[in-house]
C-alpha cells in the first residue's frame, strides 16, 4: 500500500519514545456496536466483522473476517443500561456449550439482566484485542 | 473506485482500506437456520462493511480459506493458526452480486452441517428471506422455529 513507513520506534520531542510493537499489539483488531432489539442483531457499525447472528435473547454470534491467531483474545465491552436496568454485556466464553465457545473465527455474547435473565440490549459495543491469524 | 492490487496485502489492512473508502451496504437479506433440534431458529445478518467489501471485489479471500483454517482449529492439538497466510496471500475474490455474497457468507458463518443438507429431512433447516418477512417484534423469541408449512420459492 502507498505511504508505508517501517519503524520499530517513534519518539516525541520531549515525552520520550515508544516501540511501535506496542501500537501494533495494543490496538483493537475488531470492534462493533450492536442492536439486539432488532431481529438478526444487526450492527450499528463495525470493523473486521463479517456477520452477526441472532441466536437467542441476549446472545449474538459475532463472526470475524480476519480470524484471530488463537482463541485467547480479550474483549472489552459495555451495554446500555438505561432501558434495561442492570443489563450486563457478557460472553459465552470457554468450557461452555460447545457450539457457543470462543473460537478464532467467532464468539457469542451473553447479555443478562441484573437478575441473571438473558436480555436483549438496545446498544452494546465491544473491542477485541489479540493477535490476528 | 478501483480496488488496489491487494494480493499479498494483510487482510486486516484491506479491511481498514475498505472502512475508509467504501460506503457500508445494509442488505435486506436474512438467513434463518436451525443447527440444533433443541434450540430455536437463528437469524444471520450480513455486516454492512463486509457486504461493501464483497460487492467491491478484490478484498475478501475465497471461502475455502476459512474452511482450511476451521479444519486446523478442529485438531485436538491446535494451539494457534500457522496458515494465516492463506487469508493474505490467496488471490482475492472478484466482485460478487449481493446474492452471491449471501451464498458465500452462508458457507463461511453458518455450520457446514446446516448448509450442506439444508433441504434434507422433514423440513428445511435454512431459509433465505427478506428482513420484512421476519417477525417485527421480539415476542417469544426463544421459541421461534422455521415453519413446518413453509412454501419454498423455486
Amino acid at each position: 500500500m502507498a505511504g508505508k513507513i517501517i519503524a520499530d520506534q517513534i519518539e516525541h520531542s520531549t515525552a520520550g519514545s515508544l516501540d511501535t510493537q506496542y501500537v501494533v499489539n495494543g490496538s483493537a483488531k475488531a470492534w462493533a456496536s450492536i442492536d439486539q432489539t432488532s431481529t438478526g442483531h444487526p450492527v450499528y457499525d463495525s470493523l473486521n466483522v463479517s456477520a452477526t447472528a441472532d441466536v437467542t435473547a441476549g446472545t449474538t454470534k459475532v463472526s470475524f473476517t480476519n480470524a484471530f491467531s488463537n482463541a485467547n483474545y480479550s474483549l472489552a465491552g459495555v451495554g446500555q443500561t438505561r432501558e434495561h436496568s442492570g443489563a450486563n454485556f457478557g460472553l459465552w466464553g470457554k468450557s461452555t456449550v460447545s457450539s457457543r465457545q470462543m473460537t478464532t473465527a467467532d464468539f457469542h455474547t451473553r447479555n443478562v439482566s441484573s437478575s441473571g435473565v438473558d436480555t436483549d440490549i438496545t446498544y452494546f459495543g465491544f473491542a477485541v484485542y489479540g493477535g490476528l491469524a | 473506485m478501483q480496488t488496489p492490487d491487494f494480493k499479498g496485502t494483510h487482510l486486516f489492512d484491506r479491511l481498514c482500506w475498505a472502512k475508509e473508502n467504501l460506503e457500508p451496504h445494509q442488505s435486506d437479506y436474512r438467513v434463518v437456520f436451525e443447527d440444533s433440534v433443541d434450540e430455536c431458529a437463528k437469524i444471520l445478518v450480513p455486516d454492512p462493511n463486509w457486504m461493501a467489501c464483497a460487492l467491491q471485489g478484490g478484498i475478501l479471500p475465497p471461502v475455502w480459506v476459512y474452511w482450511e483454517l476451521a479444519k486446523d482449529e478442529a485438531q485436538p492439538d491446535f494451539k494457534k493458526h500457522n496458515r494465516g497466510y492463506l487469508l493474505h496471500n490467496t488471490e482475492p475474490m472478484p466482485a460478487m452480486t449481493e446474492e452471491e455474497a449471501i451464498e458465500y457468507l452462508i458457507q463461511k458463518d453458518i455450520p457446514q452441517h446446516v448448509w450442506q443438507s439444508w433441504n434434507e429431512g422433514n423440513k428445511p433447516k435454512m431459509v433465505i428471506c427478506k428482513k420484512e418477512q421476519l417477525p417485527q417484534t421480539r415476542e417469544w423469541r426463544n421459541a421461534w422455529r422455521i415453519s413446518d408449512d413453509l412454501e419454498l420459492a423455486a
